[in-house]
């Protein structure tokens, strides 16, 4: 699947959009089916405006614009397996089963220096040595790092710094959680018949807020008069047949001598996700030290 | 912790950090000089106390800047400048948080989500990627039906936010339209409508703009947008490290209830120090409440 970026699409502001849409574009509900309805520029370039503010985005081509769509319905897909509770969770993906971590975690641990080429006498378990995890990481695109073969010595390394900075022990955490569970496909008909039902909703939601205005209803109310009038429309699209589970995730963790915890495969991975969230593991580790009572050194 | 003559100050390894009262002074026994906060030793409060009477909290939202100031007195981010400095300080505000609403520590509590919720929305905006979320904590609630109660999966998303500018569907890369996209995606149990809920959990001052509102209204979105604004004590007897609190939930967009309002987050927390958040005796997230409460 290509996951880089497509060349030349760019997000509009409301102003652009409208300007745009002054020129004679013609409806295309196929292009974007994935996402929304889109305007045909006449220089071929394709409009998306699909948020609530009237702001969109711009796509070069109409070939630009079926690639993403494209790539949208793969997204979308791997979302109706996530909803549907087929979709294994991040962490069983990248880590070993939680009872093999922690049999094996020391030798995980140790087998971070050759994967990032680091000498062994660099990686001492201080939060100092992560210094040099930081500089060997760089040479890993972020797109790159998540995968077991890095993730699980990573996370073993990084578990092991604060085990021993906090007087702590690895624990498996166990927790009891509900999914939905239903047919992926039934899902998929369901938001392709929301997103062909979207317009009018809107519409009938748009007026029942303007009668309830001139009756001179409250604000509440009148939203209240937006939402029902808006999902009596969203109740025309197909009922998925679902139930709920109960499932049981399990995580390595650290409790500390405090009986502070640490969780080692978030500090790992969610910034392997959350671009916002990036620090460096020194400083990760350090302020989840400090944080929690600790020396950092 | 405020501390009489004679009592131990300073760092103590593991459990926060102590001060003398009014008028004391903290002594470094080896050397008889005042001792300085955060350098991990512990001496003894010497001199003529002046403690003043406690005064009631006086709860004042807690701006970034003064978030930032609180931590530079405590020694979080020390060393570090700019992006990284702000991203600590966010860990560990967001560390309080979850601590205080009962997140961690895990275990006994559920710990931080580590699953990601993939987005089309996002990666739409994005280009590519990010085309995932990763709320900082997912839960379920519960819908009436009458005579029974039924378990919403996976319907509640909290994410947590230090952040002076408004909360727009752009924020860090387009996260916030991802949350509100992942949300949307939540299935009702029994074919019952129902709305999912994104819960902020702000610095004080911090707005959710109005283009957030409206996207989650959108009859194909639906989703209900709540925040909760943190707040310090300005009449604590410990400025530098003041007593944090969380303010009551606050519905942004009632109207997505059609009429009742499903409550996915209770509003009692306890106060306590940034640098050592108070976890409750017992779970306090309490995921949904079924009482069809007034409307805030």
């Amino acid at each position: 699947m290509a996951s880089g970026k497509i060349p030349g699409v760019r997000n509009v502001s409301k102003k652009e959009a409208r300007e745009l849409s002054k020129l004679p574009w013609t409806a295309d509900d196929e292009v974007l089916s994935q996402i929304g309805q889109a305007r045909v520029l006449p220089d071929g370039r394709v409009l998306l405006c699909d948020l609530a503010d009237g702001s969109g985005t711009l796509f070069p081509s109409r070939a630009a614009a079926e690639e993403m769509n494209r790539r949208c319905a793969e997204t979308e897909r791997q979302a109706a397996m996530q909803t549907a509770g087929l979709r294994r969770p991040d962490i069983e993906t990248l880590l070993p089963p939680v009872d093999d971590f922690l049999r094996d975690v020391e030798a995980h641990a140790q087998s971070l220096g050759p994967r990032l080429r680091i000498p062994d006498e660099v990686l001492d378990f201080s939060p100092a040595s992560l210094g040099a995890v930081d500089r060997a990481l760089k040479r890993i695109p972020w797109a790159e790092r998540q995968v077991p073969d890095l993730v699980t010595p990573l996370v073993a390394y990084i578990g092991e710094v604060l085990r021993r900075a906090s007087g702590g022990r690895w624990v498996k955490h166990s927790r009891k959680d509900y999914v939905s569970v239903c047919d992926p496909d039934e899902l998929l008909a369901l938001w392709a018949a929301k997103r062909k039902l979207g317009p009018s909703a809107r519409a009938a939601a748009d007026k029942a807020k303007a009668e309830a205005t001139a009756r001179g209803a409250s604000a509440y109310d009148a939203d209240v008069a937006y939402s029902l009038a808006g999902q009596a429309i969203m109740a025309q699209a197909p009922e998925v047949k679902s139930r709920v589970e109960e499932r049981e995730d399990n995580e390595p963790v650290i409790v500390a001598s405090n009986r502070q915890s640490f969780q080692p495969f978030a500090i790992v991975f969610v910034p392997m996700v959350e671009p916002s969230k990036r620090l460096p593991l020194r400083a990760a580790v350090e302020t989840a030290l400090i944080g929690s009572g600790y020396r950092a050194a | 912790m405020l501390q009489m003559p004679g009592e131990h100050c300073g760092v103590a390894e593991g459990n926060g950090v102590y001060h003398c009262c009014q008028g004391l002074v903290c002594e470094d026994p080896s050397t008889g000089q005042p001792l300085v906060l955060g350098s991990n030793h512990m001496g003894f409060c010497t001199g003529a106390v002046q403690c003043p009477p406690p005064q009631p909290p006086n709860w004042q939202p807690l701006t970034t800047v003064k978030l930032r100031w609180i931590a530079a007195q405590n020694g979080i981010g020390a060393g570090q400048t700019g992006i990284q400095q702000s991203r600590t300080i966010g860990v560990e505000f967001e560390k309080w948080v979850l601590t205080t609403i009962g997140v961690y520590p895990a275990p006994p509590n559920p710990g931080r989500n580590t699953m990601s919720f993939m987005s089309q929305a996002r990666k739409t905006k994005t280009g590519g990627l990010p085309a995932s979320v990763i709320p900082e904590y997912v839960t379920f609630q519960y819908i009436l039906n009458p005579p029974s109660m039924l378990v919403f999966p996976k319907s509640v998303f909290y994410e947590v936010k230090a952040v002076t500018n408004p909360i727009t569907l752009g924020t860090s890369n387009w996260q916030t339209y991802g949350l509100l996209d992942v949300a949307r995606q939540a299935m009702p149990p029994g074919g019952l409508k129902a709305a999912p809920a994104v819960i902020f959990i702000t610095t004080g001052s911090t707005t959710v703009s109005t283009g957030v509102v409206a996207q989650a209204n959108d009859p194909m979105w639906n989703v209900a947008i709540w925040q909760v604004e943190t707040y310090y004590d300005a009449n604590s007897p410990n400025p530098s490290n003041p007593n944090l609190s969380l303010g009551k939930p606050q519905c942004l967009n009632p109207g997505v209830y059609g009429g009742t309002l499903l409550k996915p987050i209770t509003g009692s927390w306890p106060a306590s120090q940034l640098t050592s958040p108070t976890t409750p005796s017992a779970m306090l997230v309490v995921p949904g409440d079924p009482d069809p409460a007034e409307v805030d």
